[in-house]
């Protein structure tokens, strides 16, 4: 992966993110509270996302971040998100949860002018603080990955959504708190390794330390 | 792992996604991808005998067979035109000769127009031709071919939806991965 951009998030209270940070058109925004970041939106169902407009991005992108919350299961949650449109609430998205028996834990979704569909879903047990990688290749390949290590259910390819920017997301189950930390997006690595993209995929299963 | 065709359910809010019916009932892990706006989708999951035999019966889930470079016989060429077509998916062109792996990376990549395309032209006569679609619906399909780097210049008025959709579908180069399936 090649760092392109950071955020750790640590300053003032804040009811935004900064100058960096773009809300996405309709959707909530994020808050800065004691050096993380929190959703604003509230309402069940309701959708949070950001994008981070420090960098010009190209298609290849990578999002990262640390996920912390008490929420379980159902499709609810945050995490990273790419190819976000400041103008248009669009984006892919990952939403992390905690487990709830009979419920996977981790999704990814597209979100087209606000209209969600579920791409994937993982049933995988993880820890407050770990990190989740949402990463798309030019092709549309998207890959998942917790910790470094590629999710292989977490592998899809989708072509809705041709460009735009990583940043941060969360999707409300309204009695849960959750809360996003030290993130990070960029570019990965087999775009600079001048590979066959058509490899990405296997290429990270590989190289990612192994498959869970 | 193997993969499933089957329809959609949800209205696409964030309390209600978007998704494959059935699969996730069962608490499996699963990817999937979707026909554009269609209610179709291609699902990759680990499901058990006991499971499959459950959902076969429902007209909307269909198991593709896990070899997949095994070819089709005859009466799965009559059996899965038959189904394809009436999801709205151009399937006039499978016979014996083509593998498994072949005709569900046909489907894929039209599944990949049709997301980029996001217009309804799915689930439209299939035998209609292109000069009878909506201006705008035209555009788009042009428009999306062009993003991809796809071309449409044999598109005429006169070609039929199933040739348009076809025709820039097997321009697809790139392999198609659906959870660590690579077709």
């Amino acid at each position: 992966m090649s760092i392109q951009a950071t955020d750790d998030f640590n300053r003032a209270d804040n009811a935004n993110l900064g100058s960096l940070w773009d809300v996405l058109t309709s959707a909530n925004s994020f808050a800065v509270a004691s050096n993380k970041v929190a959703p604003t939106g509230f309402a069940g169902g309701a959708f949070s996302a950001e994008t981070y407009n420090g960098v010009t991005w190209i298609d290849a992108q990578y999002s990262q971040v640390k996920v912390t919350t008490d929420g379980t299961g159902n499709g609810f949650g945050g995490g990273p998100l790419v190819r976000g449109q400041a103008g248009a609430e669009t984006a892919y998205v990952m939403a992390v949860s905690h487990t709830d028996p009979g419920n996977n834990e981790i999704f990814i979704y597209k979100r087209v002018a606000g209209s969600l569909t579920t791409l994937a879903s993982a049933h995988k047990a993880w820890t407050n603080g770990d990190t989740f990688t949402l990463a798309i290749s030019p092709n549309g390949d998207i890959i998942g990955l917790i910790n470094g290590v590629a999710i292989r259910e977490l592998i899809i390819q989708d072509v809705s959504i041709g460009s735009g920017s990583p940043g941060i997301a969360h999707i409300n189950q309204s009695t849960t708190t959750t809360t996003l930390d030290d993130w990070e997006g960029g570019i990965p690595d087999q775009f600079y390794g001048s590979r066959d993209w058509s490899e990405f995929p296997k290429f990270l299963l590989r190289k990612d330390l192994g498959v869970r | 792992m193997a993969l499933y065709l089957t329809g959609a359910q949800g209205d696409g809010t964030a309390t209600n996604p978007r998704r494959p019916k059935y699969v996730e009932s069962f608490g499996v892990s699963w990817s999937a991808m979707d026909f554009g706006e269609a209610p179709v989708f291609l699902v990759s999951a680990v499901l058990s005998p006991e499971i499959e035999d459950t959902l076969v019966p429902n007209s909307d889930f269909a198991k593709v067979p896990v070899d997949l470079d095994q070819n089709l016989t005859s009466g799965q060429v009559t059996a899965w035109s038959t189904r394809l077509e009436s999801l709205g998916l151009p399937a006039q062109w499978l016979d014996t000769g083509f593998t498994w792996r072949q005709v569900i990376r046909g489907v894929l990549a039209v599944f990949l127009f049709a997301q980029r395309a996001q217009v309804s032209i799915v689930q439209a006569n299939l035998d209609q031709t292109f000069s009878q679609l909506s201006l705008a619906v035209r555009t788009r399909i042009i428009e999306a071919a062009t993003s991809l780097g796809l071309s449409s210049a044999g598109v005429t008025g006169a070609t039929p939806v199933r040739q348009v959709m076809r025709a820039i579908a097997v321009q697809w180069r790139n392999p198609i991965v659906i959870g660590e399936i690579t077709l």
